[in-house]
């Protein structure tokens, strides 16, 4: 028995070290340092990148999303897809075990999928499957699940970070915030409040060889100057979230790696459309061709931003829409302005999360260049509970906000400008975007689709849904012995069970 | 001096209950609540409504407050709603590390600015007086967080002296802790040395005018028991006080010392459960202030009467 480990062990070294040519190695902590500490670790409960971070190295999902946005096998090795876009077979991979080494089956997916479904459950991702007419396991390795309507964005959705597959009935024997359990390259350690949590390498992991490190442990290093410091002496090896004025410099060092670049959180300045004057098209027109965009990523963001004139999908993504509706021009911004009434200008206040200094120097950006069209804007900076407290009550008349936009053009749009939907806040309503945007969830032709999100994205922005301002640049900073960090524009930290520490 | 500290414990009975009632009904009256800020700009008003029944924030406030005070009165202080972690082992551990942090910078501040303010006053007018003066003006004036995020550039990544943040157990790694806790002990101390140091030099010169000083002096008292056993021991009454005063103010102004060296303690819980709108986080955090200042101000109290002959407690 003895014997017959130490042979699968030799095995599995030489089988990790033929796989790859640059050899990994194996061992080491790595230690990550965060923005903030974690809040829980249920996947299907939390919201804050924070947890979803450490979430994502716990757990698997049924399917995983590329670093491009595509989805991939994960858990479920192979799918398929009824003609009619209704109905999705899984195959899960035989050998997948949890890490408490029980096998994982299409019980337990069920379970998952139905958690994060329940009402009860108060999931932020209730709704994002579509709409569910069941979901079964005819068999241990084979989930099937039914849709009432065809739903185009379902594998991207299946496939995130926090649609975690735990063991069938845990979460009503255990508190999950506390006791994680999934499948995953590692498994939860500890957790300091306040300060860290340790993960430890899932003994059980289905992907041979991974992960390479023996522990990572996340440090919540709340100030900025603070994470960065730790990384260029070495406390850290890993600093998430580097802040956008100290990238240049940091560029500059040979002690640290840099990895970033466009990511897929926007922000925009959002009217509310149910308010005077902003329920008038003109008004909001004016206002959108007012702002030079260069201008507020060049001073509030350092340059670390593309602007963005038609739509929130980046350049990157396959549903990106170049048309040039919302660029600056002073000249026919003054136009209609006048047209709708408001030669002489008016009052309005931008509300903002003081937390967020780079949307606060947007909003003063904005306030500047308003001024010529003798727009006289306050800036309200808030602390977060208030804001969100009148942003929920809808008590503004303008906000700067950003949005991460996550892989598919549905999260992008749906939500956010499809009429009366949760997330439109604004009051956007226009029975063309409506239409488009259904059609998008029901089209799974990806040609068709990205049509369809073309027109949409060229409507919500000569409708003004939002005044689209700029995509934000996202960087990570590292130790040269990290290996095998891959950056994801999401801002993923799926690749730690790739990184390996050189020695 | 025992029936006066008794008196003077009972008192604070009806003191802790009032700061139940402000610590329960301020923090429910924040604008904003856990919920909203739990599920951000994203918030889905039928998950939110689900998770407020979850998490039972649903029922009248007043029953909320009364069913908090009967398991406070049993010494539950409850659970956080981000975490779902009990929160009395937490806050205590917690309340440890800032205690470390806060004694370490008033053990500091006092061996300093006794002996200098001391200095000032004797030598009052002339350089040192001048030098020390300004220099407690800038310990005054200075902010912390621009003399926190100094020393951390300098001493942690110019010269690579020291750790630039973080928290180690002193039972587990005592090399480790003692340099973590250089610099913020520095940050924190150097603003309460400024102020210790002027008291002490007011303090001292008002004593050195006094008749008994002049008739110590008189009496050809040597000039080191006239400033040591007379003057010094007068007046240390007011400088205890401050010393007092400025541990309730260290207890609760680690905020942001805590904040930028990540140091895990009390200030940055309250503040996180704050943001948060974590409100049993924050009701304990209150109550532990209040706890904290009362137990401190009844210390000194008591400390009077052993330093000041004029004040026997019977």
């Amino acid at each position: 028995m003895r014997h017959n480990r130490m042979i699968g062990f030799a095995l599995t070294i030489l089988l990790s070290g033929l796989s790859v040519s640059d050899a990994q190695t194996r061992g080491g902590t790595l230690r990550v340092g965060g923005q903030a500490d974690i809040v829980g670790l249920d996947p299907h409960t939390v919201s804050a990148a924070s947890s979803a971070w450490v979430a994502e190295q716990i757990y698997d999902s049924l399917l995983t999303v590329t670093p491009t946005g595509e989805p991939a096998p994960s858990i479920a090795q192979k799918w398929t897809v009824s003609s009619d876009g209704r109905t999705y077979t899984f195959n899960l991979r035989p050998n997948v075990k949890f890490s408490d080494g029980k096998a994982l089956t299409s019980k337990d997916v069920v379970y998952s999928l139905k958690r994060i479904t329940d009402p009860k459950t108060a999931s932020p991702r209730q709704n994002d499957l579509g709409k569910i007419a069941s979901i079964t396991a005819p068999n241990a390795t084979t989930v099937v699940i039914k849709l009432k309507e065809p739903f185009a964005p379902f594998l991207t959705k299946v496939g995130g970070s926090l649609m975690g597959i735990m063991p069938s009935g845990y979460a009503e024997a255990n508190d999950v915030n506390k006791k994680p359990m999934g499948s995953g390259p590692f498994k939860y350690a500890a957790w300091v409040p306040g300060d860290s949590v340790t993960l430890e390498r899932n003994p059980h992991y289905w992907e041979a060889g991974k992960p390479y490190l023996d522990k990572v442990i996340f440090k919540a290093l709340k100030d900025d100057v603070t994470r960065i410091t730790n990384v260029q002496t070495g406390t850290v090896d890993l600093a998430l979230s580097v802040p956008q004025n100290q990238v240049d410099t940091l560029k500059k060092s040979s002690s640290i790696k840099l990895v970033g670049g466009a990511g897929t959180w926007y922000d925009y300045l959002g009217l509310n459309l149910t308010k005077k004057p902003f329920g008038t098209l003109k008004v909001r027109q004016a206002i959108s061709l007012a702002l030079n965009r260069d201008v507020i990523v060049r001073t509030a963001l350092f340059g670390k931003g593309t602007p963005i004139n038609c739509g929130p999908i980046p350049p990157s993504h396959w549903a990106y829409a170049d048309c040039k509706v919302q660029v600056a021009n002073q000249a026919r911004a003054k136009q209609l302005l006048s047209e709708a009434g408001f030669a002489n200008g008016f009052d309005m206040t931008i509300k903002v999360g003081a937390d967020y200094k780079s949307q606060v120097n947007i909003a003063q950006s904005i306030q500047a260049q308003l001024k010529p069209l003798k727009i006289n804007v306050k800036v309200m900076p808030m602390e977060w509970g208030s804001f969100l407290n009148d942003f929920n009550k809808k008590n503004f008349d303008a906000v700067v906000l950003g949005w991460i936009g996550s892989v598919d053009p549905d999260d992008y749009l749906y939500y956010q400008f499809r009429s009366g939907e949760k997330f439109n806040a604004q009051g956007f309503s226009d029975k063309t975007v409506d239409q488009l945007l259904d059609q998008g969830r029901r089209t799974v032709d990806k040609a068709k689709r990205r049509e369809i999100y073309r027109k949409a994205q060229q409507r919500i922005a000569e409708q003004v849904g939002y005044v689209f301002l700029h995509i934000n640049d996202q960087y990570e900073a590292f130790r040269p012995n990290v290996q095998g960090y891959v950056h994801y524009s999401t801002g993923s930290l799926e690749s730690l069970k790739d990184t390996f520490l050189k020695k | 001096m025992l029936v006066f500290a008794f008196k003077r414990l009972v008192s604070v009975i009806p003191i802790l209950l009032g700061i139940t009632v402000i610590a329960y009904f301020l923090t429910r009256t924040i604008p904003g609540d856990v919920v909203a800020v739990m599920l951000g700009t994203n918030a889905d008003p039928e998950v939110a409504a689900q998770l407020r029944r979850n998490l039972r924030l649903d029922q009248p406030i007043i029953v909320g407050y009364f069913d908090w005070l009967a398991a406070l009165l049993r010494g539950d202080l409850g659970e956080s709603i981000r975490s779902g972690l009990p929160i009395g082992q937490d806050l205590m551990t917690r309340f440890g590390r800032t205690a470390q942090l806060t004694l370490a910078a008033i053990v500091l501040a006092t061996a300093l600015s006794i002996p200098l303010g001391i200095l000032a006053a004797v030598r009052r007018n002339r350089a040192a007086d001048q030098v020390i003066s300004i220099t407690a003006l800038l310990g005054i004036s200075v902010p912390d967080f621009w003399l926190g995020t100094l020393l951390i550039l300098f001493f942690a990544l110019k010269l690579g002296w020291l750790p630039p943040a973080g928290y180690a157990s002193p039972s587990e790694d005592p090399a480790l802790f003692l340099k973590l806790l250089i610099l913020p002990t520095i940050t924190l101390a150097f603003q309460v040395m400024g102020i210790l140091t002027r008291f002490t030099r007011g303090a001292m010169l008002e004593v050195l005018n006094q008749d008994f000083v002049r008739t110590a002096r008189a009496k050809g008292v040597a000039e080191r028991a006239v400033l040591y056993r007379h003057a010094l021991r007068n007046a240390l009454i007011p400088v205890i006080t401050v010393i007092g005063l400025n541990i309730g103010f260290l207890l609760s102004g680690t905020i942001l010392v805590e904040t930028i060296f990540g140091w895990p303690g009390v200030g940055s819980l309250a503040v996180t459960a704050i943001n948060q709108r974590d409100y049993p986080v924050v009701q304990a955090c209150v109550m532990l202030f209040a706890l904290t200042f009362t137990v401190v101000n009844l210390v000194v109290d008591l400390l009077y009467g052993v330093i000041d002959a004029r004040i026997r407690y019977s």
